[in-house]
């Protein structure tokens, strides 16, 4: 020992005795912390293995370690912490670690802790283990072509995953820890050379001078990741599928993946890539064109259509095809409600019926939805309390904001629609107008990391417009549409 | 930062939102059936400011004309000067307002308060200009091809109902009468010298001045379109008598028997359009103030301007007959007093004093 | 200053919720309910005594809810028409809103039919001036002049729908098809008005009775009323108005017959064009002015009762039949708006847009009066059958 050091509170010392003390002083009342004593081998030297018995895989630990300490090496001098990571030891993931925090954060998180007498190092062995789900199919975001693998709760399988779409030594990941009590494991990923080193920076500064206590899902950190940008729209995308991870990461994207949490986070996110779908790239570009300008429509009539509606029925009245005119009066007929008041109900219990059938178990969704759908629906037009009109509306924009891919994009509509309904229920055209003028001057001004959130339609090329409106066969659109935009 | 090409559609579309209101009514009524020249004629004039707000453009380069001012009139000069062309940026702005609230009373909501509607303008307005130049820039070129869409959507539904014989004889009341009819639409045309503010936030090379010239052209060529078609369909003393011409056009179009009654379609793109221009005007003002009065935070002064324009516009225009005849006989001149003459004078103290400008502003 | 400047940046979004919801709750001015509306179609409008308009309403109205809820479509659709008088169109119209508990609404007025009094009466060109200056009509509002009461024209229901103005639509379409008579929006009125040197012309709308057991009466759309500036001056025929449209150069199809080689033969026409021009313009300074009308006629035989089976040299002969019997019409239907000094076909247009000073200084003020019903005119006709149709002659028996 250099005696010319001060004494540090932290550091491992030669005697095991008291490391044991140090260790079990850490773990008050920690009673899944198991202690288990060996002698190695035939000389008189005493070892101690520190682990939570529940993280860590029993059969593993009793292969790779117990059997071999318990062997021990030939001769009978008490070896080193180095020695027995050379020679003995016949795990993989090793390391020597000589911090009290640092051995109890890696018990913490499932490695076993050798210590032994006259050393005062202690080895660190991964032998973690626990019981979790194994890669499944993705259940949010479906598609009919390409993998159907999602990710799950363990990072390091899910880091895995993506190694496995892209073999390449510029895919780089960094390991990282946040939270100030959960110490949760996280990884950034990005492709080197591709990546912007200016949002690569950012995301670091952002996160790094984030102070959570805990994080438990990919979720929490958006808020920290996004810097007080005040706005509806995701400005992140996040997505469950590594396929989708893999052909982000070659657009330059940098991506965060969270320990315990399935969804992966993408920055910079643009508005055009929520409404991309993995299928668009796999099946034939003539369709999947079309396909992605529907998605561009549902878009459009999700925010807009029942404004449209109570702007039409409420105000004017001039503007309905004359041939509509009958039905509509005959359907209005009797109703109590004004019709801004009846739409704003309509899409409420909507909302309502979603959220129900969302948190029930499937079954049971399944009779909510279907209760809802015959109840609200044509009881109520029946009775006369809503119009069947109102009905149509409601369904199509429900509809409507279902063929969005991408969550967020539809979660922004979702809730945008409601104060665009109010306005226009107010001014009628008028408020219409100026609803959408200060949706779309908003959304033209967001920026995602320093990238224009609209590139590819606001500040537009043709070049750009082969992958953002349309979908043009592969070897037109060898570019990444953002890249080329000035960042300032 | 702002592209040529966004700052090109922004010119087509600040010349084009508000000059249908009235060009085609005025153009008719001086020139007859030959009003669809008239454009042209109104174009040149808006070439002249181009023209003279590149040469500045060229001299003082990352300058404004407010920041340039001082080298031609002197600093109290400029000072003065500069805060008269605050007022009339913020006179544009102004009238703006108005002509959307007009228009919304006339065609959505005519029993509202007109302050209501006003009210709800000026919030828009404060809101964009918060949302900065640049989110302006690109909104335009969002909504840019929307413009031809109309046109040809127009063109589509109405040219059945186009009367050739209306255009005979050729310029009823001969070239004379197509000069009166350009001469008040010339305003519009020279709303270009709100450029000597926004080419410095350009990225630019020095050959973009064809662009601009010809987003002009294109400009004229839209107007014309539409004065072809307002002469053809509705003949030349009707489009004379009628207030909103335009408006008048958009709900004659019919598509089959289903959609008709389509006005709505051509009005909302219309309306954002004249939004486009208040901001961009209210936005020029702000950057005037700021840089006339050395202000470096300068955007919460868009609240007083865009609230005192609320009141000043129903102070000075309380009815819609008033504010027609304003801009029809008093708004041009006025306008043109500043988009015109003081440049051509700046011109000319430029040509006398250049020798010791230019020493000035190597230094 | 700076301070103030980051209140307003921190809070943008409370700023203007706040505000925006402080303006709007105060109430909504403009809104109003759709079943809260009487939505005229048809307008009636007649002259009782010179200082006494009648205005009758009909409504678009709805299928009745009790019948629909048993589960039938729809349900038959009573009209229902309203009427109001007063001294101007103005009044009657004020007068309309009084006694109906609903508000007027006039966006999806289809057709208005003026009955023979009121056009010729000035209240008419009054009206013009009303319905042009509110907002609320539009230039597609269709005309039609019928020479009893107009409100009579209201209550007839038409065969096979229960829409009048629907109907009325449809019948001044085939009309205008067969250019009996035509069909005329505010805006081709108000064209037609305003154009220098021609008048409006608006299609007629006759009832007729039935002479068979069932004593119903019918509506048709024939002929048109011609009109000198807003006043009606008098009836064109069938056979006129077809003139007066070939002369327009209005599109259309109709169909002419004429005896030809023992039989009748029918043809349809394909395009008619027609070109006014004056023919002498150095003596365009008297009084007699000389026009010279060029039509081309293009055309498919339709019917053929001879027994000839047609062929190649024979259709210059069925050429000239066409225009044989196309230059009396034109002849008759000058001859008739010479007779009502108006000139609907618009010679007088011709004559401006060649000689616009000219015409200005000498013949504006007189040209219905005075030169119009004493101008020369030579008709050229070019008659050309593009198709005989599928068969070469009529089925008969073989030899």
């Amino acid at each position: 020992m250099k005696k010319n050091t001060p004494y540090d509170h932290d550091q491992l010392v030669t005697h095991l005795q008291i490391n044991e003390l140090l260790i079990k002083n850490k773990f008050v009342h920690c009673d899944d912390v198991s202690y288990r004593w060996v002698q190695i081998g035939q000389s008189q030297q005493q070892g101690m293995l520190v682990f939570i018995s529940n993280l860590v895989k029993k059969d593993l630990l009793d292969a790779t370690i117990l059997r071999e300490l318990l062997s021990g090496m030939q001769g009978d001098e008490p070896c080193t912490i180095a020695q027995l990571q050379k020679r003995l030891i016949s795990a993989s993931d090793v390391r020597v670690a000589s911090k009290i925090t640092e051995v109890a954060t890696d018990i913490l998180s499932g490695r076993a802790v050798l210590f032994v007498d006259h050393d005062q190092h202690a080895l660190s062995i991964d032998v973690l283990g626990w019981e979790h789900r194994g890669v499944e199919k993705s259940e949010n975001e479906v598609s009919i072509r390409g993998s159907q693998q999602a990710f799950t709760e363990n990072l390091m399988n899910n880091v895995a995953l993506v190694r496995r779409f892209i073999r390449d030594t510029r895919l780089k990941v960094e390991n990282n820890i946040i939270g100030e009590v959960t110490k949760t494991p996280y990884v950034i990923l990005y492709m080197a050379g591709i990546v912007d080193e200016n949002i690569l920076q950012q995301v670091k500064i952002n996160l790094k001078s984030s102070k959570m206590d805990g994080v438990f899902d990919s979720g929490l950190l958006v808020e920290k990741l996004r810097n007080a940008v005040k706005t509806p729209f995701p400005i992140i995308n996040r997505t469950e599928r590594p396929d989708r991870v893999a052909s982000l990461l070659l657009e330059g994207r940098v991506i965060i993946l969270v320990d315990n949490s399935p969804v992966a986070l993408s920055m910079p996110a643009l508005l055009v890539e929520f409404l991309q779908a993995p299928e668009d790239y796999y099946e034939n570009f003539w369709l999947q064109s079309g396909i992605r300008l529907l998605r561009y429509l549902s878009l459009a009539m999700s925010l807009t259509v029942p404004s449209l509606y109570v702007a039409l029925v409420g105000y004017h009245h001039e503007l309905i095809p004359a041939s509509m005119m009958p039905s509509l009066m005959s359907q209005r007929e009797g109703i109590p409600l004004p019709t801004m008041v009846e739409v704003l109900i309509m899409e409420i219990v909507f909302e309502i019926l979603r959220e129900a059938g969302l948190r029930l178990p499937r079954p049971i969704g399944q009779a909510v939805s279907i209760v809802g759908a015959l109840v609200i629906g044509q009881a109520a037009v029946q009775a006369k309390l809503v119009m069947a009109t109102t009905v149509i509306v409601v369904a199509t924009t429900g509809i409507t904001s279902f063929t969005l891919s991408g969550v967020g994009i539809a979660s922004a509509t979702r809730f945008l629609r409601f104060p665009l309904l109010l306005i226009t229920g107010f001014l009628g055209l008028f408020g219409f107008t100026i609803g959408i003028f200060m949706i779309m001057i908003h959304l033209v001004s967001l920026r995602s990391f320093g990238v224009i959130y609209t590139g590819a339609l606001a500040p537009r090329t043709w070049r750009d417009l082969k992958d953002s409106l349309f979908r043009t066969p592969h070897q037109n659109r060898a570019h990444v549409p953002w890249r080329n935009q000035n960042m300032d | 930062m702002i592209s040529v090409k966004q700052l090109n559609y922004l010119t087509v579309i600040v010349i084009f939102s508000t000059g249908i209101l009235y060009l085609p009514s005025i153009a008719i009524s001086q020139a007859g059936n030959g009003g669809w020249i008239s454009p042209f004629m109104s174009m040149s004039v808006g070439m002249i400011v181009l023209f003279i707000v590149f040469f500045f453009y060229h001299r003082f380069a990352p300058k404004t004309l407010t920041e340039y001012l001082p080298l031609l009139v002197g600093k109290w000069g400029a000072k003065i000067l500069g805060l008269l062309y605050v007022f009339f940026f913020w006179t544009v702005g102004l009238k703006v307002i108005r002509e959307i609230t007009g228009i919304v009373r006339i065609t959505l909501l005519p029993n509202t308060p007109l302050i209501v509607i006003c009210f709800m303008i000026a919030l828009t307005v404060i809101y964009g200009v918060y949302c900065g130049i640049e989110a302006l820039a690109r909104l335009v070129e969002l909504l840019a091809l929307i413009l031809p869409a109309m046109i040809i959507a127009l063109m589509a539904g109405l040219m059945g109902f186009i009367h050739w014989d209306a255009f005979l004889p050729l310029m009823e009341f001969g070239w004379q009468g197509v000069i009166r009819g350009a001469f008040m639409p010339s305003s519009w045309f020279g709303e270009v010298i709100v450029l000597a503010y926004l080419l410095p936030i350009v990225t630019m090379n020095k050959s973009s001045l064809p662009r601009f010239l010809l987003s002009l052209v294109v400009t004229a060529f839209l107007l014309s379109s539409l004065v072809i078609l307002i002469i053809g369909v509705l003949g030349v003393s009707e489009a004379a008598r009628i207030q909103l011409t335009v408006y008048e056009l958009m709900r004659y179009v019919q598509f089959g028997a289903f959609l008709q009654h389509i006005d709505a379609l051509f009005l909302l793109p219309w309306l954002m359009f004249m939004f486009l221009k208040a901001l961009l005007f209210f936005h020029v003002t702000v950057i005037g103030f700021s840089q006339s009065m050395g202000l470096v935070h300068s955007q919460f002064t868009i609240i007083p301007f865009v609230l005192l324009s609320m009141v000043f516009s129903h102070w000075i225009f309380p009815d819609e007959f008033t504010l027609n005849q304003f801009l029809k006989i008093i708004w041009p001149n006025y306008a043109l007093f500043f988009e015109l003459v003081i440049p051509i004078v700046l011109l000319l103290l430029y040509w006398t004093r250049r020798h010791k400008i230019q020493s000035m502003s190597l230094t | 200053m700076i301070k103030y400047s980051v209140i307003f940046h921190k809070n943008i979004f409370n700023w203007l919720l706040v505000i925006v919801l402080m303006v709007l709750i105060t109430g909504c001015w403009d809104y109003h309910e759709l079943d809260k509306e009487a939505v005229i179609s048809v307008f009636g409008y007649d002259l009782i005594s010179p200082y006494h308009v009648k205005v009758s309403a009909y409504l678009e109205t709805t299928p009745k809810a009790n019948s629909s809820s048993n589960g039938n479509e729809g349900g038959m659709k009573k009209p229902e028409i309203i009427r109001a008088d007063g001294p101007t169109i103005y009044e009657a119209i004020k007068n309309m809103s009084v006694y109906t508990p609903n508000e007027l609404t006039f966006h999806h007025h289809v057709i208005s039919i003026l009955s023979e009094k009121f056009v010729s009466s000035p209240h008419f060109g009054d009206g013009l001036d009303r319905i042009t200056r509110v907002g609320a009509t539009r230039r597609r509002g269709l005309f039609a002049v019928t020479s009893g009461q107009s409100s009579d024209v209201l209550e007839i229901k038409l065969p096979l729908t229960d829409d009048l103005s629907e109907g009325l639509l449809n019948l001044m379409e085939a009309a205008k098809e067969q250019q009996y008579s035509t069909q005329v929006d505010l805006n081709d009125f108000l064209y037609d008005l305003t154009l220098i040197g021609k008048e409006p012309i608006i299609p007629r709308i006759l009832i007729t009775q039935s002479k068979s057991t069932s004593f119903q009466k019918r509506i048709k759309v024939y002929g048109s009323g011609a009109f000198r500036g807003t006043r009606f001056v008098g009836w064109l025929s069938g056979n006129e108005t077809r003139g007066v449209l070939w002369l327009r150069g209005k599109s259309g199809h109709p169909i002419l017959r004429f005896p030809w080689e023992g039989g009748e033969i029918m043809v349809q026409a394909e395009s008619i064009q027609t070109k006014i021009a004056l023919s002498q313009t150095s003596r365009a300074s008297k009084e007699q002015i000389p026009f010279l009308i060029k039509m081309k006629w293009q055309g498919k035989i339709v019917m053929y009762t001879g027994h000839r089976s047609l062929k190649v040299q024979d259709i210059p002969s069925i050429e000239q039949g066409v225009e044989n019997s196309m230059r009396p019409v034109i002849q008759q239907s000058i001859r008739r708006a010479q007779a009502l000094h108006t000139d609907v076909i618009g010679f007088g247009n011709t004559f401006y847009s060649s000689q616009p000073s000219v015409y200005r200084q000498k013949y504006l003020s007189q040209w219905n009066d005075r030169y119009f019903p004493q101008i020369q005119y030579i008709v050229q006709i070019k008659a050309k059958i593009l198709n005989i149709g599928m068969t070469s002659h009529a089925p008969e028996e073989r030899d």
